[in-house]
């Protein structure tokens, strides 16, 4: 893939941030999407990259936006993190129908193999658990409800309102 | 809960605890006595017979002979135990009192983690069930370290971490569980402070502690999976964490046997102390 494809890759495609709410702590900032119940930590280059994404920003914009302070940031790096921050749900892309290139997925599946590990861009994600799966759970014997349920993985289920071993 | 409401009740409550209104209504003032003692931490009697959550518990009107008492727990329409065991009910009472408190509480934020005092540090033991907390708190009392909690342990909004004085919950054979007081332990109250520490741990047999510091942002990432409310108010949640964190340090390491961890972990804060 040559440099020129990366670049006409950045110039066409077009992103927003998605309304998330939004934490600096120290040099990261945690992303937290209230649709999925998913915090994302992103370290400060996919920070700046994620904040740069206001309004239709094309991915050349980003890198405009980098070019001080990041001069480091290759173009390969912008476009695998735009993708992963895509397919996190951060990100929404707004690029028209007609200006998706064909080779696009493909150009960055190579990248996504390639940056990952050099890339400077560090995200992280977890789901955050219903308010029953962030408690105690209950043992063999405890007694069950929709609200507390029976320890997962050790072959329990919750039968007349007691963990029972059902096995495997 | 019509069908509940036509029960006939004999006595009930109303109170407030941690910023929610709770009732509860029974057919035997004994019963109610004892349903009192597991609210935990502190609470005010209310006047209004208008709350967020409701428990109605059914006892047998006559005890006969040859035939088993049975006490039925609800928490508003739904039934949350069927029990001949009386303790057994007011256990099942508690643990959907704590959990509901702690998902929906405004003013202080709950996370499923252990938490004890050593000296002039706070040690905050996040993690899911069965991944070693309680055998971690007990041999850190055995240690002479002071108490906050087990279970549940909680912070207020400026980030202040305070007692929550459940009984530890010891596993016994065969998987099942008893409750230990912290003074059977030796262990007092610990006074509210400042998280110190904050150790992301799990039992892994053949491990030894050996710790790595995570960023606070890895860790506020990872208590979000602790906390029960984390889903109904992240954004207060998040903030909450963040300034229970803004003076601690992260770790995260498997550990081995509980007893050269609680060893290192005293040591390390000793000598921080110390530096």
């Amino acid at each position: 893939m040559s440099d020129s494809q990366i670049f006409d890759e950045l110039k066409r495609s077009r992103f927003n941030r998605r309304p998330l709410i939004v934490k600096q702590i120290g040099a990261e900032w945690v992303l937290y999407d209230e649709q999925t119940s998913t915090a994302h930590c992103l370290n400060g280059v996919a920070a700046e990259i994620w904040t740069a994404c206001e309004e239709e920003t094309s991915g050349t914009d980003i890198k405009v936006a980098l070019r001080f302070e990041r001069p480091d940031v290759r173009d390969e790096d912008i476009l695998a993190s735009l993708n992963e921050m895509l397919k996190l749900g951060i990100l929404e892309e707004s690029t028209s129908s007609e200006a998706v290139s064909v080779s696009r997925r493909e150009l960055v599946r190579k990248l996504g193999l390639t940056a990952a590990i050099a890339l400077p861009i560090a995200i992280t994600s977890v789901l955050v658990p219903p308010a029953a799966a962030a408690a105690s759970c209950g043992h063999l014997g405890a007694l069950c409800s929709g609200t507390k349920p029976c320890c997962p993985g050790i072959g329990l289920g919750c039968v007349a309102g007691t963990c029972v071993g059902v096995g495997h | 809960m019509e069908k509940i409401d036509r029960l006939g009740w004999a006595a009930g409550v109303s109170f407030e605890a941690f910023g929610l209104r709770v009732g509860i209504r029974v057919r035997d003032q004994q019963v109610l006595n004892s349903l009192i003692s597991r609210i935990p931490g502190q609470w005010s009697l209310r006047n209004s017979a208008e709350v967020d959550r409701l428990y109605s518990v059914v006892t047998p009107a006559v005890i006969r002979r040859n035939v088993r008492p049975l006490y039925v727990l609800y928490g508003d329409h739904g039934r949350l135990s069927r029990t001949e065991r009386f303790e057994e009910m007011l256990d099942s009472f508690e643990s959907d009192l704590d959990l509901y408190i702690a998902a929906n509480s405004p003013e202080t934020l709950f996370i499923h983690a252990g938490a004890v005092r050593w000296k002039e540090h706070a040690i905050l033991i996040p993690g899911r069930s069965r991944t070693g907390k309680t055998s971690l708190v007990a041999e850190f009392l055995h240690a002479g370290a002071s108490y906050y909690s087990d279970d549940l342990a909680i912070v207020d909004r400026s980030g202040y971490l305070h007692p929550y004085p459940r009984p530890l919950s010891v596993r016994i054979a065969n998987d099942t569980s008893r409750r230990v007081r912290p003074e059977d332990l030796g262990a007092e109250s610990a006074k509210s402070g400042r998280i110190s520490v904050v150790l992301f741990t799990e039992y892994v047999a053949s491990a030894s502690w050996c710790p790595s510091r995570i960023t606070h942002g890895q860790g506020i990432l990872r208590l979000l999976q602790n906390v029960p409310s984390a889903r109904k108010q992240p954004a207060l949640v998040i903030d909450v964490l963040e300034n229970a964190i803004k003076n601690a340090e992260v770790q995260a390491s498997y550990r081995g046997e509980k007893e050269s961890t609680v060893n290192s972990v005293l040591n390390y804060l000793d000598c921080r102390s110390v530096a």
